[in-house]
């Protein structure tokens, strides 16, 4: 399967059609259409449980679809020429806690027969990961280094990660994020897991929000910034109206308790701050774009 | 040995591979230590023997009929009568157990999988690893009764030490075999382990007792240790049909595990058939 971008015809990376997956309750798939474009990074969003492990490893046919079909790089993931062509990061990464971690990537490049040695060097050098020694000694941030190390090495065209940041240090999550952007820079397709919006926000370019089991939404990042609900609390010098802030474009619920203000802003903040800068400010504080509260608005939508 | 999936899973076991190597080794040397002093007290252990009821003696492999104390009878009773089959076996059990349901368990099959491996190579190559193991056994247990032979004077015919070590192997190929075909039907190591030890030991009771009760003798040949030892191999050499017997079964699970491999959900705990492809019904 292909499409016409930039004149050239590239295959759709991933395309899932009508798939189904369920594990009984509240567990799987439900007739998930999605397609992923070539060269983006794209951020697969939701809570825990809500699906997005199983969608992955369908994508690399550890499980397989109940209905529906499963399209990777233009073929069927049971294929393994297909899956030479993928790195794949579980979000539980495990490995042979005996052996070396250089031993490993030797080992999973023979099973590829894409060897890779050489780059899995280089990388593993850059992003300080001790490759002589055994797995098992290795700490949680390393282990997943070295998932990601193996995930890269064979230079896929596809990287499907499943909750690559969840569990690490902001250190070594920063790193993460800086290896997502040099793929994303050298047009490999990225498809990532996640349930932390800030992260998504971060490095990808679209995102697909799922919940208990059902693709939401699929949107542009700008797009989805447009809906994040963001929490403002101001602390004024004297104490304002309510009547100057409750009204104002984009603000969704507004209160004031003497002289502090507390909002809900969707989207644009523009209009509040202009009318919070007519005040002496003494304080502001900003909670970021929840998750939840985003995840509350799509329920809204549905309802109504 | 990390070329291949066989390869490298020889080399996961190669620290537990060696202990039982030193086990088995250890002794068949210590047994074969202590023929010389059965063979010059025949007639004590004789009277011994004869206050030992008949059931007793066919649960430790010795049959009523079988001469004890010449080097064939000696080994027969102490050794391939029941320690040796059952080290066999008992390894192909946890070794076929471990092979797929193992790397599930342990969530390593991700990884392993993703790659361009097969299902058919993964199975496969893991049958072919539990074979080379249980080689790697068979010859440890030939050279210890060479080695006996040489310092304890059991003398054994090498062509019938071959032939019995070989039921050895083929036995516990046997068992490794079907633990495999349950182990990655099931994708359940504990289950598996469970389930065949049970069989295992059940048919080898069925085997023992099978000479005493009368019921049991018409069943003896549903018993993988009926083939293993019926036609007592050290005596008399190998039956060839006993060994296709086993043999034969062995790949037949081997062909079961390849083929309950391929339509399964692989590392999620349990039995899943995936069934392919059923758009229409999707609506």
């Amino acid at each position: 399967m292909s499409a016409q971008v930039g004149g050239e015809k590239l295959t759709v990376p991933v395309r899932l059609a009508g798939v189904t997956k369920s594990y009984g309750k509240a567990r799987g798939v439900l007739d998930l259409d999605l397609e992923v474009r070539p060269g983006e990074v794209f951020g697969y969003l939701g809570p825990n449980g809500a699906g997005k492990t199983t969608t992955i490893r369908m994508l690399v046919d550890l499980i397989r679809p109940q209905q529906g079909t499963v399209e990777v790089l233009g073929g069927s993931p049971r294929d393994p020429a297909i899956r030479r062509r993928v790195g794949y990061l579980p979000g539980e990464v495990e490995f042979y806690s005996r052996m070396s971690a250089r031993d490993f990537l030797t080992y999973i490049g023979n099973l590829r027969g894409r060897g890779g040695d050489a780059i899995a060097e280089k990388l593993s050098e850059r992003i300080d990961l001790d490759l002589s020694r055994r797995i098992g000694d290795l700490s949680k941030g390393n282990r997943q280094k070295l998932g990601l190390v193996q995930a890269l090495m064979h230079e896929p065209e596809l990287v499907v990660l499943d909750e690559p940041t969840s569990g690490l240090d902001p250190l070594v999550q920063q790193e993460v994020y800086r290896l997502l952007d040099e793929l994303k820079a050298e047009g490999v397709t990225v498809f990532f897991s996640s349930h932390v919006l800030s992260e998504v926000e971060r490095v990808a370019d679209r995102v697909g929000i799922i919940r208990e089991g059902r693709l939401v939404e699929v949107e542009e990042l700008e797009a989805l910034r447009q809906k994040a609900v963001r929490t403002f609390e101001v602390v004024f010098e004297d104490a304002p109206h309510l009547a100057e802030f409750e009204h104002l474009d984009g603000v969704r619920m507004a209160d004031v308790h003497g002289n502090v203000l507390h909002c809900q802003v969707v989207g644009a903040i523009d209009e509040l701050l202009k009318a919070v800068a007519k005040h002496r400010v003494r304080d502001l504080v900003s909670h970021g774009a929840d998750l939840e509260a985003l995840f509350l608005d799509y329920y809204r939508g549905e309802e109504d | 040995m990390l070329n291949n999936v066989a390869l490298k899973t020889l080399r996961d076991r190669r620290r537990s591979l060696f202990w039982w190597v030193v086990g088995i080794f250890g002794y068949l040397l210590g047994i074969g230590a202590f023929y010389p002093i059965v063979r010059d007290n025949q007639g004590q252990f004789e009277a011994l023997l004869e206050t030992y009821p008949d059931e007793l003696l066919a649960i430790i492999g010795v049959g009523s009929e079988e001469n004890l104390f010449d080097p064939i009878g000696f080994m027969q009773a102490e050794a391939f009568g029941w320690v040796v089959p059952l080290v066999f076996a008992i390894y192909g059990v946890v070794q076929g157990a471990r092979a797929v349901a193992g790397e599930e368990e342990d969530g390593t099959i991700d990884l392993v999988m993703a790659t361009s491996l097969t299902r058919f190579g993964l199975v496969w190559q893991k049958w072919l690893a539990l074979v080379l193991a249980e080689l790697v056994l068979g010859l440890v247990v030939f050279a210890s009764l060479a080695v006996d032979s040489v310092l304890f004077g059991v003398e054994i015919p090498v062509g019938n030490n071959a032939a019995a070590v070989l039921m050895a192997v083929l036995l516990g190929v046997f068992f490794g075999s079907l633990a495999l075909a349950v182990g990655t039907g099931t994708g359940l190591r504990g289950l598996t382990v469970g389930v065949v030890t049970f069989v295992a030991a059940g048919t080898y009771l069925l085997n023992s007792l099978g000479g005493f009760v009368e019921l049991l003798d018409a069943m003896q040949p549903i018993s993988p240790f009926y083939y293993y030892d019926a036609s007592n191999p050290l005596r008399h050499g190998l039956d060839a049909e006993h060994a296709l017997v086993l043999g034969g079964l062995a790949v037949v699970f081997l062909v079961i595990g390849l083929l309950a491999v391929r339509r399964r959900d692989l590392g999620v705990g349990g039995i899943r058939l995936a069934v392919p492809n059923m758009r229409k019904a999707a609506g």
